[in-house]
């Protein structure tokens, strides 16, 4: 290691980020607490369970809302309030503003018992039941679907294999093309990489080995929080936004073992979607039959999707009605940042009022 | 009123930060270093897998016997989610049936 890069930090240090570090790591538990009382707070009745998972109905706060529905899914490693993070920095709770009929996958708590779940499994048969779901409490014929991260790999998926079900698509930094330079493009190769060997040893993947993962990526990101905490430390707006954030990159759920397995070889090492490979039980996905209306958002600064990983989806699929945003902002950033708030929600809100029926002009009233 | 202590700071670890993360980047992807990091993850992993099923061996608590369990539960849901779903279909194909 370069001994000024070494000597510099330990000056830092010296010079008071000791000090603010101390503080921020004895406030983790009550940030967190903090955090737990703020996030995933909208309204919602459960409409639909599955194992650990449910689907959540937002009570609209327009009525009626617009009569196509709109379905969240999450990624299935990360908490599903990422999307509802507390009632001021709330993407739904934006959405349902502007009149849009939400519906929220909660993936819950992988289990023993998940281990056993496929990708296949969970997209052809519990996502499909999900959809038909919902499909039966609106009324309607086809979802909306918007998936973020892996759920926007996996909306993209259903979309190609269950076109009647979708009335439009969103992918929001969910990775098409896995063979770029993101890091986990980067760590999951085959030369030193053995999903095999991980899930025969470990079944799930544990929820402390994620997250560690995720810490590695960046692990000097942990200073500038800290310093960011103590700075605004007696500032609420700030602290309600950052505990629950802080709860949220602190919360990750164990990664099903037989999906990850298929996750890691079959997209990660063999990047069979991009390729026309990819299967979800016999049939093989074509994105190129794709025709719903289609919305790609990624974001230059994402390392966990790199944009043109995202990107790809939109000249791949053969939908008339689509369209590509490019953000100046990273993989969490786009979701509930600030400039995401003001900028990126009322296009995205735009968008799908125009394409889920109704007075497409104005919200209903 | 801005603090000149928490402007000085910040602007030192913020450039110390970049560079400290360009580092760290080359590092985690250098092919030597991830090929030392599976070595090591690799024998982790098949000492843990070694200790359990000595365990099981010996008839002691491990997570191994679970496992049998754990299969059928995931396949019982299974058939339980599959049977429900059709059950929710055959209704509403007969409400629609029942339509004028």
């Amino acid at each position: 290691m370069n001994p000024d890069l070494f000597e510099g930090g330990v000056r830092l240090w010296d010079a008071g980020l000791r000090a603010v570090w101390q503080q921020y790591t004895a406030a983790g538990e009550s940030l967190r607490e903090q955090g737990r009382a703020l996030a995933g707070q909208t309204p919602a009745s459960v409409i639909y369970a599955e194992g650990r998972a449910r689907v959540l109905h937002y009570h609209p706060l327009v009525e009626p809302p617009h009569p196509v529905p709109l379905l969240c899914i999450p990624s299935m490693i990360n908490r599903y309030y990422v999307m509802d993070l507390t009632p001021e920095r709330s993407l739904v709770r934006f959405l349902l503003r502007q009149g849009i009929d939400v519906y929220m996958l909660d993936w819950g708590t992988a289990t023993p018992v998940d281990r056993y779940r496929t990708l296949d499994e969970a997209i052809a048969g519990m996502l499909r039941r999900v959809v038909g779901a919902i499909r039966r409490a609106s009324g309607q014929p086809a979802v909306s679907l918007l998936g973020y991260c892996m759920g926007g790999m996996m909306a993209a998926v259903y979309s190609a294999l269950f076109p009647q079900d979708v009335a439009a698509l969103v992918n929001l930094a969910g990775p098409i093309n896995y063979h770029d330079d993101g890091i986990y493009s980067v760590w999951t190769r085959p030369e030193w990489f053995d999903a095999d060997r991980l899930v025969d040893t470990l079944g799930n993947i544990p929820a402390n080995v994620l997250n560690t993962t995720f810490h590695l990526v960046r692990p000097t990101d942990q200073l500038i929080q800290a310093l960011n905490y103590w700075e605004r430390r007696d500032d609420p707006a700030f602290l309600r936004t950052f505990a629950a954030l802080h709860l949220w990159l602190n919360d990750p759920t164990p990664f099903p073992g037989e999906i990850f397995r298929k996750y890691v070889k079959a997209l990660y090492q063999q990047n069979q979607l991009i390729l026309g490979q990819f299967r979800i039980g016999e049939r093989r996905i074509d994105l190129g039959t794709v025709a719903a209306p289609a919305l790609t958002i990624a974001a230059r600064r994402d390392h966990i999707a790199p944009w043109g990983s995202v990107a790809v989806l939109h000249d791949l699929i053969a939908s008339q009605d689509k369209e590509l945003i490019v953000l100046e902002s990273g993989h969490i950033g786009m979701v509930v940042g600030s400039d995401a708030h003001a900028k990126l929600w009322p296009r995205l809100a735009g968008w799908l009022a125009a394409r889920s029926g109704g007075d497409s002009s104005s919200p209903p009233t | 009123m801005r603090d000149p202590f928490a402007e000085s700071l910040r602007a030192s670890l913020e450039a110390w930060e970049r560079q400290a993360a360009a580092y760290w980047d080359s590092l985690i992807r250098s092919p030597d270093v991830l090929r030392r990091v599976s070595r090591q993850a690799n024998l982790t992993l098949d000492t843990y897998r070694r200790i359990t099923q000595t365990l099981e061996s010996a008839g002691l608590p491990g997570p191994a016997p679970q496992q049998d369990g754990a299969r059928a539960l995931y396949l019982l849901e299974r058939i339980a989610h599959q049977l429900d779903d059709l059950a929710a279909r055959i209704a509403d194909l007969e409400s629609r049936l029942d339509e004028p």
